[in-house]
């Protein structure tokens, strides 16, 4: 099943765990956050097969619980 | 000012050894006292990996804003505002000041810092000669980060004998005889490190480069630029933060290969990609930066015992890093366990250790470069522990690590 990945931006701290798990997946903006360089973070482009476990390690590291996986699209905010 | 927290009234050790192997007491504490209240103190201990989790992470219930610590380094009343303390807050106030320094922490930003990691790595490796007994504090262990933070900021390198100096005396521990000579010593060292750091400061406001106190010329914060004392507030946290943390890593990696889990050096040796997990391993079993403190931020019973608001909390993350209801086998030191890197060292919440990724880049690129530099390592028959050990602001610590090498 396909699965889909953003980085909640508000709470995310920019410790790094993310991306050092899943150096494909994440990376850092301007501020040191972290954001899915799939889609610019917006949660609509499925987590390729082979990075799911990556990042759900990322999502498991991650100390302030910014990395959100789920089976569906994110939904955009306007 | 801040008052200080008695650790030691609240622990059982009797000797500097007993404190270095506190594994025993952990596991009392864990199954048989998990949440109990000091009353000499008057402060709450917790133990078990899901409260200690919990207490650092929800910030909602126990707050970072406290007047309280195990750890109040000089407490200068210079008049200055705290808006760039990061230790000392909440979110979102925490947040804004943190953003300060998160962008030069990111594992993107130290990737373009690895070639000079390396090149400093192996200029120390360089000089080590393995016809002798080898001190990893003096040849490694000190002098490495503290290089590497001189540089990451933009002071000399060369200077690295004061600075470490001063951050010795900012961050020595409390002595409840004599805290008012201790105060006077660590107000005094704090307005040496000050007195230096200004003209650097100056002379980058005019000239800025690539380095994080240029970066902090050229922040803003609620739109306006750092002051000079916040500058130098911020510098002083982060070689704090910098130097014997990281230094203290390095040391309880080669005595964790020695005596925790011999052999493991030469299986390390075979295949140095195991590194990063040997490092894991030894942040899990052996840090000397045990535990946290957070004040309660409003009545709850959530642990258990009823809590009442302003009451202090300490958080044991080293024996949270030995609860066997996260870790199997977890008073085995073992690099091949699944899930090493849920330990707690780094705390977690929104005060994760900023410098984790620097601290694991660092010690990564020393261990596997002297790794691939000699064949073995052997301890020295005659070694004592009890004498080679330190009692600092966090915990023990080896103050030196003799030990042998094989090309």
């Amino acid at each position: 099943m396909a699965k889909f990945v953003v980085v909640n931006q508000e709470t995310c701290i920019g410790c790094g765990n993310c991306e050092g798990i899943a150096p494909d997946i994440f990376d850092f903006d301007e501020s040191g956050l972290a954001f899915v360089k799939l889609d610019g973070n917006q949660g609509i482009k499925p987590i390729p097969e082979d990075k799911i476990d990556e990042v759900s390690e990322a999502m498991d590291e991650c100390p302030t619980d910014s990395v959100k996986i789920a089976d569906q699209p994110f939904e955009q905010k306007d | 000012m801040k008052q200080a927290i008695f650790v030691d009234e609240m622990t059982p050790f009797k000797t500097k050894e007993e404190e270095w192997h506190p594994y025993a007491w952990f596991e009392d504490m864990r199954k048989h006292h998990p949440v109990s209240f000091h009353e000499g103190q008057q402060v709450w201990n917790v133990f078990t990996y899901d409260h200690v989790k919990r207490v650092l992470s929800d910030h909602e219930l126990f707050s970072s804003v406290r007047d309280r610590t195990l750890v109040a380094p000089a407490s200068q009343n210079d008049g200055t505002s705290d808006r760039t303390n990061i230790l000392f807050s909440d979110p979102p106030e925490h947040r804004r000041r943190r953003s300060l320094l998160s962008a030069a922490f990111t594992p993107r930003h130290l990737r373009s810092w690895e070639p000079r990691i390396q090149a400093i790595a192996e200029a120390f490796i360089d000089d080590i000669d393995p016809s002798r007994e080898i001190d990893i504090v003096k040849s490694l262990a000190n002098p490495f980060p503290i290089t590497v933070i001189a540089e990451l900021l933009g002071v000399p390198p060369e200077d690295r004998h004061l600075f470490q100096q001063w951050v010795e005396i900012i961050f020595l521990p409390f002595d409840k005889e004599n805290m008012s000579d201790l105060n006077k010593r660590k107000a005094a060292a704090a307005q040496a490190f000050s007195d230096y750091l200004q003209p650097i400061i100056k002379e980058k406001r005019v000239h800025p480069a690539d380095d994080i106190i240029s970066d902090l010329i050229n922040a803003e914060r609620d739109g306006e630029p750092l002051t000079e004392e916040e500058i130098i507030k911020m510098t002083r946290g982060l070689l704090g933060a910098g130097l014997e943390t990281t230094s203290h890593l390095i040391t309880n990696c080669f005595y964790a290969f020695l005596y925790d889990s011999p052999g493991i050096y030469r299986k390390l040796r075979e295949d140095p990609e195991l590194v990063p997990q040997a490092i894991e391993e030894v942040l899990r079993y052996r840090f000397h930066i045990m535990k946290m403190e957070r004040r309660v931020k409003k009545d709850t019973d959530v642990l258990g015992p009823e809590m009442k608001e302003g009451e202090m909390i300490v958080a044991w993350m080293s024996a949270a890093n030995l609860d066997e209801q996260t870790f199997d086998h977890a008073d085995q030191f073992d690099i091949d366990r699944p899930n090493n890197r849920k330990h707690l060292t780094f705390s977690t919440g929104p005060h994760f250790c900023l410098g984790a990724p620097l601290a694991r880049l660092e010690v990564k690129t020393i261990l596997t470069g002297f790794i691939k530099r000699f064949s073995n390592i052997r301890s020295i028959p005659s070694f004592d522990l009890e004498s080679h050990l330190s009692h600092s602001i966090f915990g023990q610590s080896l103050n030196s690590l003799p030990i042998l090498a094989e090309r």
